[in-house]
């Protein structure tokens, strides 16, 4: 039994609502743990390395995760929220700058502008993600939804920023766990619009809840994520 | 009997000026030429420069920003992308010859030969190397290069007074056409080339030269402008010159302070103000400079603006940190933290 703990912010419920849609003979074979918490307690620093293990320091994670890698350890952890960018894209920033590459009549930034945020607000998860790859455990991480196109921001910044500061934001992500030598368990290119937005039938059931996926995203990336975990998809 | 001095202040007179009771009890440093109040001011030069548009904007002048950083980004953040120093992101301007062909090339008068320098694996804007990391491609130094130049143009032609501090004489050029580079190639960029790149140590009378050049051009676009000039204490972080670097910086600060003195004795729309000398002067015993005897203490910063601001009042309100408008914490850094290009020949050098 492979046993595997997808671990990160509050898209994972998307993941635990496929996991439960699914019949157990499709995850044969292997048993997900899923633990969530909010990605705003996600930015601040959350373990701290004590004798070569991560001790986790937020209380509200510690008391199912006390540390990283686990106790036993798992044979597998993916991470979710290190490509939730929509506090990035949806920042008022975007109606008045564009990044460079995006015509149009805002001011042109540079690339260094979504990078700092990146790397500033994920530094915390990275962190955790790096320290589990490279104490040698098997360590992927999962993407989340790209934006949707019913999210309130588009109301007042154009879709190709918004879709332009995703993608830019997603390149340099990819970009920097290839370094790291993690791979990433990515959406399926069904999902997803020619300009980088997520199709609506995959949005949550709630109309109101305007960037996670609904239960059939959920059990499209759990399918993906055994699919990696059983060696039949690479990932990234 | 009566001769020219007989009417001259206290302040002409050395013996009056060096027995007040402390170095920072002499008051009579600077008398303003032009108010500043209700003015749109904007800042540019050399890494001093950072330290007098900080004090300005703190103090509620309308200071101008032309390319505030997105809010999206914090201080820190924005501070490390160029965002908030001077008035536009053109970095630090230590020449004369650099701030005239600034303008040229707002203006579109000038397009030099070199438009990016590769660096690492990146491409950066040889007038601005250090603004920011190295863009993935020429593409955005043109894209990102021509947007700032479009404003550089808008703040002079929108500003009522520009604050200059001159920094160095000794430069960087490409001899093909002249551009001058803030720093040597192969140091933030770019590789040097001895057979294209040159080394230049403007005379006074070039710095005056291309300062008036520079104002003359500024009046076209924007008849009403004033300058105010100053010239920045801080010395040489090395010289090309084959010279030791204390006799390079005399040199060089002589030169400057001749041509900002030639300037505001010759025209009304332009003033100096004395930073150099109330930092320097041996009067002041040295007292405003860190260990290091190069960067000028926090203290001394203090006590130059206070000697500016006892000419030009801040007006009623001074601006909250927080503030509404561009992000940048007002001199919120830690004088240590002044950007400074010619820190990188400090941390290149022995």
């Amino acid at each position: 039994m492979t046993r595997a703990l997808i671990l990160g912010d509050s898209h994972v419920a998307t993941l635990k609502h496929g996991l439960d849609q699914l019949e157990p003979s499709e995850t044969e074979g292997i048993a997900m743990e899923i633990v969530g918490i909010s990605g705003a307690h996600l930015i601040e620093p959350f373990f701290q390395v004590e004798s070569g293990v991560a001790r986790v320091t937020l209380p509200s994670l510690a008391g199912r995760v006390p540390r990283l890698p686990t106790d036993p350890p798992m044979d597998a952890y993916v991470w979710s929220g290190l490509f939730h960018f929509a506090k990035i894209w949806r920042d008022p920033t975007w109606r008045r700058f564009r990044p460079w590459q995006v015509p149009g009549p805002e001011v042109p930034v540079s690339e260094q502008v979504i990078a700092e945020k990146i790397f500033g607000w994920f530094r915390q998860q990275l962190g955790a993600v790096e320290f589990l790859h490279r104490s040698g455990a098997p360590t992927w991480v999962v993407e989340t939804p790209r934006p949707f196109r019913h999210h309130p921001c588009l109301q007042s910044s154009r879709t190709e920023v918004v879709a332009g500061v995703d993608g830019i934001c997603h390149r340099l992500m990819r970009a920097h766990l290839r370094r790291l030598g993690v791979a990433v368990v990515r959406i399926p290119a069904q999902c997803v619009d020619a300009e980088g937005f997520m199709l609506p039938q995959w949005r949550h059931d709630k109309p109101e809840d305007p960037h996670h996926g609904g239960a059939a995203f959920g059990v499209a990336m759990v399918r993906r994520i055994r699919d990696t975990l059983r060696g039949q998809h690479d990932g990234e | 009997m009566i001769h020219p001095y007989s009417s001259q202040p206290a302040k002409a007179w050395w013996k009056q000026v060096a027995k007040a009771p402390h170095p920072l009890a002499i008051e009579s440093w600077y008398t303003a030429k032009f108010p500043l109040a209700g003015r749109r001011i904007a800042t540019g030069g050399s890494c001093f420069a950072q330290h007098i548009g900080a004090r300005l904007r703190a103090s509620g002048f309308d200071f101008i920003d032309v390319e505030p950083a997105p809010p999206i980004l914090s201080a820190d953040e924005a501070a490390r992308l160029g965002y908030g120093i001077y008035s536009a992101r053109y970095g630090n301007l230590y020449t004369a010859r650099q701030l005239l062909q600034l303008l040229q090339r707002a203006l579109g008068q000038a397009q030099p030969l070199a438009d990016h320098w590769a660096a690492g694996e990146g491409f950066v804007d040889p007038f601005r190397p250090t603004i920011e990391p190295p863009h993935p491609s020429v593409e955005a130094v043109d894209v990102l290069r021509r947007d700032h130049l479009a404003r550089v143009a808008e703040l002079f032609r929108g500003i009522d007074v520009f604050v200059f501090t001159l920094g160095l004489t000794e430069a960087w050029v490409d001899v093909r056409d002249g551009a001058v580079y803030p720093v040597a190639p192969g140091v933030s960029g770019g590789a040097f080339d001895p057979e294209r790149h040159a080394f230049v140590n403007f005379s006074a009378g070039e710095v005056e030269e291309d300062l008036r050049r520079f104002f003359a051009l500024a009046r076209s676009i924007n008849p009403a402008i004033r300058m105010v000039l100053t010239v920045s204490p801080v010395p040489l972080a090395a010289t090309a010159t084959g010279d030791n670097v204390i006799v390079a910086n005399m040199y060089s600060k002589s030169a400057l302070r001749a041509a900002a003195g030639a300037l505001a004795s010759s025209d009304p729309a332009i003033d100096y103000f004395p930073s150099y000398e109330i930092i320097t002067s041996h009067v002041m015993r040295s007292q405003f400079y860190n260990a290091d005897m190069r960067t000028v203490s926090a203290t001394g910063v203090d006590h130059v603006m206070s000697r500016f601001f006892s000419q030009h009042p801040p007006p009623a309100r001074a601006v909250a940190a927080d503030a509404v408008g561009t992000v940048t914490a007002p001199d919120a850094r830690h004088a240590d933290d002044i950007a400074c290009d010619e820190d990188l020949l400090d941390a290149l050098g022995p």
